[in-house]
């Protein structure tokens, strides 16, 4: 099918296009020079790549405990059925197919799942396969593995390599994602790891091996995205310092990922204050580098991440429910629903944080937007966030409904930067794409898969306009228009075949351990009916 | 006066929350028949399975004539005004309201009050399991307002009541008042197993002693002045409440322990101890 999208003004960062007006043309599925078929007249409208999400969590085993136990939250967000798109729920843990539907609304096509446990991941690539309409991948969780931190220890290099590209291929992941490296496997004897120098007990590991090395075989495989970091210490006050010492330890390609949530000066919650100038001067001089905001929304959410020991301490903050796990050999997870409250002090100051991050870099090719869904909001409140970093005056109107805190513990009052509709496009679609490695996607040139949202854009109501795209295209289909779902396809699976082999020691070791048997562990070519594969240079 | 009769057997659960003075008051007897039910998966409208008549009477007065035990959400989220039901009525009647009265002279379903923020709901007949109780998941049922009942209650009445009151003239099943952290829950009748279980606040008065969980603590025998108003009001309201109710001795009981509670469970003993002579 051929679609032309006519007289739009174009802004297309990959390749430096700024509010041209211009003609794309689609012919079958991709971007191509001329075309001659279906036309959209997309005067006055303007024409962005698909949006790529470069941190979220929708699909997997604690994304739908999230869902299992929260009923409430479903209870106040129903999405009703029409001809094409199926009912549903929300609000903060949605269904998996309202969320493809509210990813494609706000113009976005591709989405990555942050943190799948291995032992789980059949199960990520399930519910992936059920979230309809967007192109996805699954970060696969290795900053607390036996076996990496085996390796790590005996300073075995290749057996690590081969680990990770074996690893990659049996749950069909993407990246290399650490959460808390240490601190979730020192969690299992109930303790924590309080800096990247503190001993990881049994392993006779520290964090900052773990990152390094995970960090060199990231590079040495050529793996198309860095790797995924969510840094020791997240939530605590003073937190930035374990951050920067982070940034400085790895020397490889690194994405600080929710870097809101390990942004955080002060001794404790009462002088709890903002971390990000030091850290965005960091980040300004360094080349390696890329980070998502992890943008904090005022309301109710539900808090999951694989750091186990932290999401303990917030149900002991705040007295909610909870759920924590042990993963086996692998990883941990909690869930627990948090309420961000425009009048405390403390989330007064996460709010603004989050916005100094995107404000303080000054480059919008090493930040990426993200509210790391759910756990600082839901990702539909994405335009709210467009229409802060845009809008000085939309910024100033929050500061005044909240905390006064935000004001003296920040600087985001004195901050004055406003971003265009090419920034924008760029944290939203180029950086995060250009990050992730995947070369056709986050741009419009030539060759480049047909992903592209059209929206009515009114410098008066930002959030509005990024609310419901005029159209959304993917792979040249029309899948949304006037924010109405109009088709409903099944997205494809990116995975990375970085060439590894299971070894025997794996093999012998692995039955030791695990509750499962090595012949069932890896996720098979079943679960990936539209997959799309990244090879690597490695050994290949 | 809106009155509305059914006019056909609906065979089937209807979702009917327009029935509320909230959107009925002040509408012709043509714009209320408009409104939109659910009638099992179809949408209907209100004069589809009703006959509607305006008649004279106070504008937010909505009286229901007939069995609607098969329709729920009558009287959700209701602010005002007043809901007379002659009949049984259906599951979630006034759920989430914050204002107004409603009564019904039969039976009422599961779910009667739950999460109200205010306002009565005098149910004559019995009322079903989880009046007043928060809907799964949430973390506070009844805030506010009152739920009589004059008949019997289910199990897991007042689950996780935050405040307002509760008050069953016959028994009350098992899980009354489970995790409720405020409130009042009172029984005149018999009360089943775990009453209070997880509690961390808020009060339960019955005048038969029921099973006590082994994590309620027996701390004195008193008697609860601070309750006398609202003794006196259920009495006024027909309630068998005698003098020696009101002035006499309560067994009091605080836990639940296993939460860490402070919450009382005070069972009615005896009439008030004789003064003692002087010798």
């Amino acid at each position: 099918m051929s679609l032309v999208i006519r007289n739009g003004t174009v802004y297309d960062p990959a390749n430096g296009i700024d509010g041209e007006v211009k003609d794309i043309h689609i012919e079958g599925g991709k971007i191509v020079e001329e075309a001659e078929g279906q036309e959209i007249d997309a005067s006055g409208l303007i024409v962005l790549p698909g949006g790529v999400d470069i941190h979220t969590h929708i699909a997997g085993s604690k994304v739908n405990l999230g869902r299992l136990f929260r009923p409430e939250d479903h209870r106040r967000d129903r999405y009703v059925k029409t001809d094409v798109a199926r009912s549903g729920v929300g609000y903060s843990v949605p269904t998996t197919f309202v969320t493809g539907y509210r990813y494609a609304r706000m113009g976005y096509t591709t989405v990555m799942e942050a943190a799948s446990p291995p032992l789980t991941a059949k199960h990520t690539h399930e519910e992936l396969n059920d979230t309809p309409i967007l192109d996805k991948g699954a970060y696969t969780l290795m900053g607390n593995n036996h076996f990496i931190m085996r390796y790590v220890k005996n300073g075995e290099h290749e057996k690590l390599r081969d680990y990770v590209a074996w690893l990659l291929e049996a749950t069909k992941g993407y990246t290399i994602k650490i959460v808390n490296p240490g601190g979730v496997e020192n969690w299992k004897w109930g303790k924590n790891v309080d800096s990247i120098d503190d001993h990881v007990d049994n392993y006779d590991v520290t964090p900052r091996e773990i990152l390094t090395g995970l960090g060199k075989a990231n590079d040495d495989l050529g793996l198309p995205h860095s790797i995924h970091v969510h840094a020791n210490n997240l939530g605590a006050p003073g937190n930035f310092e374990t951050t920067a010492q982070t940034i400085k330890c790895v020397k490889n390609r690194l994405h600080m990922t929710h870097l809101q949530f390990n942004a955080y000066a002060g001794n404790d919650w009462t002088d709890f204050s903002s971390g990000v100038p030091e850290l965005a001067k960091m980040i300004n001089r360094r080349d390696n580098i890329t980070c998502d905001m992890g943008q904090v929304i005022f309301g109710e959410t539900t808090t999951m991440t694989a750091d186990g020991p932290w999401q303990h301490h917030l149900y002991e903050i705040t007295g909610n429910k909870w759920f924590n796990a042990d993963v086996e050999m692998e990883t941990g997870a909690g869930v627990v629903p948090y309420f961000f409250h425009r009048k405390n002090p403390v989330n007064a100051v996460q709010w603004a944080i989050g916005l100094e991050i995107a404000l303080m870099v000054k480059d919008p090719w090493k930040v990426c937007l993200s509210t790391d869904h759910p756990n600082g909001g839901p990702f539909y409140m994405y335009p709210k966030i467009i229409s802060w970093l845009m809008s000085k005056k939309a910024r100033d109107k929050t500061v005044s409904t909240i905390n006064k805190s935000a004001g003296k513990r920040t600087s985001i009052d004195t901050l004055d930067r406003e971003y265009s509709l090419m920034e924008i496009a760029t944290i939203t679609r180029a950086t995060t794409s250009r990050a992730l490695g995947l070369k056709n996607k986050g741009h419009l040139g030539v060759g480049a898969d047909a992903d592209i949202s059209v929206y009515e854009f009114d410098e008066k109501h930002i959030q509005r306009s990024f609310s419901r795209a005029r159209y959304t295209i993917k792979d040249g289909v029309i899948v949304v228009r006037d924010g109405e779902i109009t088709g409903s396809p099944m997205g494809k699976t990116f995975w990375v075949d970085a060439h590894g082999q299971l070894t025997d020691e794996v093999r012998e070791e692995f039955p030791k351990f695990y509750t499962v048997s090595l012949d069932n562990y890896p996720v098979q070519k079943e679960y990936l009916p539209r997959e799309e594969v990244i090879r690597t240079n490695h050994g290949g | 006066m809106i009155t509305l009769r059914p006019k056909v057997d609906f065979k089937v659960p209807v979702e009917a929350p327009c029935i509320s003075p909230d959107s009925l008051a002040g509408k012709s007897r043509a714009e209320a028949a408009k409104l939109p039910v659910l009638w099992g998966n179809r949408e209907k409208t209100l004069g589809d399975l009703f006959k509607v008549s305006a008649g004279k009477g106070a504008p937010d007065h909505v009286m229901v004539e007939g069995d609607v035990s098969v329709i729920k959400h009558i009287g959700a989220r209701m602010t005002r005004g007043k809901l007379t039901i002659k009949g049984n009525a259906g599951m979630h009647l006034g759920r989430e309201m914050d204002g107004g009265e409603i009564s019904v002279s039969g039976n009422a379903g599961d779910w009667a009050g739950a999460e109200m923020g205010g306002g009565l709901i005098h149910i004559q007949g019995s009322a079903g399991d989880l009046a007043g109780s928060a809907y799964r998941g949430s973390s506070a049922g009844m805030k506010g307002g009152a739920i009589i009942v004059d008949g019997n209650a289910g199990n897991e009445v007042g689950e996780l009541i935050k405040g307002g009151n509760i008050a069953v003239k016959g028994d009350l099943g098992s899980f009354a008042g489970a995790l409720m952290s405020g409130g009042l829950i009172a029984c005149f009748g018999r009360i089943d197993q775990r009453t209070g279980a997880g509690m961390t606040n808020g009060t339960i008065l019955t005048l038969n002693a029921p099973k006590m969980l082994p994590t309620f603590k027996f701390t004195r025998v008193y008697n609860p002045k601070l309750l006398r108003p609202r003794l006196e009001g259920l009495k006024k309201g027909g309630f068998p409440i005698k003098k020696v109710h009101i002035e006499g001795l309560y067994d009091r009981y605080e836990g639940d322990l296993a939460n860490d509670g402070k919450g009382r469970i005070i069972v009615w003993k005896s009439g008030p101890p004789k003064p003692k002579k002087s010798t």
